[in-house]
């Protein structure tokens, strides 16, 4: 078989047939994490986000230019962790490449690709190699180098996969944690996945992908227009209008407009219709409605935009003559002046204490679940406020985090905390009275004075600094590292405790998970006291899953 | 003619400096259950504090009634005082001022000035300690008056309670409400703004505490050289020392005030509240 020209349908077919591929081996990829800790679970984050982008992409029309619009448009949105952020800046790129294109041929495919990893380098401000971008990046060039040399789209995509496959290899090579691990990196793994199941989907594989449970938001207007923002949006005007006059025709007006744009709505009488479409072409709707009758109550809004161009027909003054007023009307900001905080975490405890110290909302997520892009700017459009701060608390959330910053239409910006301590820290440096730039400020700068600690347990046998993890063993972690490893989880907050407390340190506190009793807490409390006598200790019931214990000392 | 400053007993003034300028004082008063004791007169902060730590009910207070001013009024023009500048804790905290004002009204013959200063505690009497300084070197009443004026604008305090509980309980807690419910043990950084207790920052730890009274100050002031600034406590002395160390190596004042805070204040502090103030440029 040889492809010489990609069609739209044939890229749906590849990207259903990755996105199986990729939930099949979701728990192998799972089990790929450096530290074995339950945290940012890369294989469920890499899926969620494709599994986002098929929902957009089975919902639109065959056209190539419509499916790489919905694959960027619905990983953007749907992106989670790391991992998910970086794969949704491949396909944007890889998008943007091919806009406006009803085919592509081989050297066009392997730009794309290439495209595509540019794009996913820019995204990220300091790119690791050994990652997810290196395999991408060997495999672009590699397909490159097929598609000059002759190949066709099957040759180009093999040719990817081989380097692909050898640059994942060598991962370990490039980062020392890998290696020590014993593992390749999840994400390239997971994007070589990707590139094996395009190529199954192309030789008329059939794929067996179960959609993801997940609660398929509608992108909304104003993430539309954050997409349009980022250059990703497939239609930017919505255009709306009557046509009135004799013997309508519907179904002429609605085949007339379809290959215009999407959202049609065409509804009326044989007197009057309203039309509705998402278009980039209005000019060309307004003639197909002239041939029909006359135009009334027309209103074009420019959805990349605050400022709403709305071309009004003057009736009152100029009946039916063909004169235009360009009317300006500009949009309301969204919400009240005033400056909100929004913070992701997990557990209840956790979340009220985050709520008493000036939050305005909680996004559920964490260690195991990373909140989509979506999810966070859904928050953020859901805000009072106008000006909003993002508490991420978590390292795999920043990024999804920065790129709901990017979409939104509102001044976002992410305080970068890495645990749920430095988000309590930030929100004791907030001040709602101050402006938002001073306060992000004000928020970085306090993170750096509070140390942190984590208690959880080992999902998987690994190797640790040479020592022997075992699965269920209790890791005592600092700033993200292990540094502790045994069988009792207050045992191991005893020996963080004497890793974090230092001569000045005034206060310890402590955050207790689901899994551990007020009285467990307590006698835990009363133990670092007495080693610790010039020290106070708070203990809160944080109600966290996964982690037996959250603690800061400051 | 010789000009006379009357003050409340909310202004925490050492009694030493108090004799030595002349300052006349109109006491408030403390209640526990029944009994009542005036501010500084029947109760020393020492007394205070140990009978609130015993009590099992907090403490209320009361501003003197206008006849008790107009009575301090009368006996100072009846010793030859000639004209009065009465100046008192912010409005908005106590009605103190109002009484006062009640009295001058009560006097329309005198030549009494009633100001409000907007401020409370030692910060109160840095003015009054100014004022009085002036009187005594023989400055004029619209002198003293632009005086007073300049420094209710330049004077500036921040302060740490240990707990807002006290804040809330005497209905002063201000813009502080605002950081009343959170659940984690936060030392507060208040400060008075138009009157009103503001907060500054929000801490956790007395040390962090310190830290943060040092830098508000600091960006309000600056790091030159200070002529004058003041410490004022309420049973904090190991805090009053460590603050009073800082201040001499930070700011090195040619007078630093260290003053108790006085039962009717520490009724609304509380016990552990430890305050800086200076004086911006």
């Amino acid at each position: 078989m040889q492809l010489q020209v990609l069609k739209g349908l044939h890229l749906k077919q590849m990207l259903l047939a990755s996105a199986a591929l990729l939930q099949e081996n979701k728990t192998e990829l799972n089990s790929l994490n450096v530290f074995p800790v339950p945290d940012g679970d890369t294989g469920t984050n890499m899926s969620l986000t494709i599994s986002a982008a098929v929902r957009e992409v089975e919902n639109t029309n065959n056209d190539l230019s419509n499916v790489v619009a919905a694959l960027a448009n619905g990983s953007l949105m749907g992106a989670r962790g790391n991992s998910g952020v970086i794969l949704s800046q491949l396909f944007r790129g890889f998008a943007t490449s091919m806009e406006g294109k009803s085919s592509i041929k081989p050297l066009e495919f392997a730009r794309a690709l290439e495209e595509g990893v540019k794009t996913a380098y820019l995204g990220v401000m300091k790119p690791v190699e050994g990652t997810i971008l290196t395999v991408a990046k060997e495999g672009a060039k590699a397909a490159f180098r097929a598609a000059r040399r002759g190949e066709d789209i099957i040759g180009v995509l093999q040719m990817a996969i081989r380097e692909a496959e050898e640059t994942l290899a060598r991962t370990p090579e490039m980062l020392p944690a890998l290696k020590e691990a014993g593992v390749v990196d999840a994400g390239g793994k997971g994007l070589l996945y990707i590139l094996q199941g395009a190529l199954a989907g192309l030789s008329g594989e059939k794929a067996h992908y179960v959609p993801e449970p997940v609660k398929a938001e509608k992108i909304t207007a104003e993430a539309g227009a954050g997409l349009a923002k980022l250059g990703v949006m497939e239609y930017q005007y919505c255009t709306e209008f009557i046509i009135k006059g004799r013997n309508l025709n519907i179904d002429k007006m609605r085949q007339g407009i379809n290959p215009l744009g999407d959202s049609i709505m065409v509804v009326g009488t044989g007197e009057m219709l309203k039309v509705h479409i998402h278009t980039n072409h209005p000019g060309q709707v307004l003639e197909l409605g002239l041939e029909q009758g006359t135009l009334h109550d027309l209103k074009i809004d420019n959805m990349a935009e605050q400022h709403r161009e709305i071309l009004t027909k003057d009736a009152k003054n100029n009946g039916h003559d063909n004169s235009w007023t360009l009317a300006t009307a500009v949009t309301p900001p969204e919400g009240e002046e005033g400056l909100g905080v929004i913070a992701v975490a997990q557990g209840e405890g956790i979340g009220n204490i985050l709520k008493s110290l000036g939050a305005e909302q909680v996004v559920s997520g964490g260690q195991t679940m990373n909140p989509s892009t979506q999810d966070l700017l859904h928050s953020i459009e859901n805000s009072r406020y106008k000006d909003i701060i993002l508490l991420p608390n978590n390292k795999n959330i920043i990024l999804a985090a920065q790129q709901a910053q990017g979409l939104s239409q509102k001044n976002v910006h992410v305080v970068p905390t890495t645990s749920i301590p430095q988000g309590i820290t930030a929100l004791l440096a907030f001040n709602p009275d101050n402006s938002l730039e001073s306060n992000g400020e004000d928020m970085s700068a306090a993170i750096g004075g509070v140390k942190t600690g984590a208690v959880t347990y080992a999902v998987r046998n690994s190797r640790f600094e040479g020592e022997e993890i075992k699965e269920g063993d209790i890791l005592g972690l600092i700033e993200g590292d292990i540094v502790t490893i045994g069988k009792e989880p207050a045992k191991v907050v005893m020996e963080l405790v004497e890793h974090l407390v230092e001569k000045n340190s005034e206060i310890v506190t402590i955050y207790y998970g689901d899994a551990v009793t007020d009285s467990a807490a307590q006698k835990l409390v009363a133990k670092i006291q007495k080693a610790h006598p010039h020290c106070d200790i708070e203990a809160y019931d944080g109600g966290q899953p996964l982690y037996y214990y959250l603690l800061s000392v400051e | 003619m010789s000009v006379i400053i009357v003050c409340d007993s909310t202004a925490d003034l050492p009694r030493e400096l108090i004799k030595e300028y002349g300052i006349h004082i109109v006491p408030l008063k403390v209640h526990f259950g029944e009994k009542e004791y005036k501010d500084g007169v029947d109760i020393t902060p020492k007394e205070f504090y140990e009978k609130l730590q015993a009590s099992d009910v907090l403490p209320t207070t009361s501003q003197p009634s206008p006849g008790e001013f107009a009575e301090s009024y009368e006996n100072i023009l009846k010793m030859g005082g000639s004209t009065i500048i009465s100046i008192h804790i912010s409005a908005h905290l106590s009605g103190t001022y109002r009484s006062a004002t009640v009295a001058k009204s009560m006097l329309p013959e005198a030549d009494i000035e009633v100001i409000d200063s907007k401020q409370a505690s030692t910060v109160l009497g840095l003015i009054v300690l100014e004022a009085a300084r002036a009187a005594k070197s023989g400055k004029t009443k619209e002198e003293i008056l632009a005086l007073i004026g300049e420094m209710v604008e330049k004077i500036k305090v921040f302060f740490m309670v240990d707990s807002l509980e006290y804040l809330e309980k005497g209905g002063r807690i201000g813009k502080a409400q605002a950081i009343l419910g959170s659940m984690l043990n936060i030392k507060p950084i208040l400060t008075l703004e138009e009157g009103i207790i503001v907060p500054a920052a929000k801490t956790r730890g007395r040390a962090k505490g310190m830290e943060q009274l040092l830098l508000k100050m600091k960006s309000e002031i600056g790091t030159g050289k200070q002529a004058r600034m003041a410490i004022m406590h309420a049973i904090e002395y190991d805090g009053m020392e460590t603050l009073r160390d800082r201040v001499r190596n930070k700011w090195q004042p040619e007078e630093l005030i260290v003053s108790d805070i006085g039962p009717v204040i520490g009724t609304h502090v509380g016990p552990g509240t430890i305050a800086l103030i200076g004086l911006k440029a």
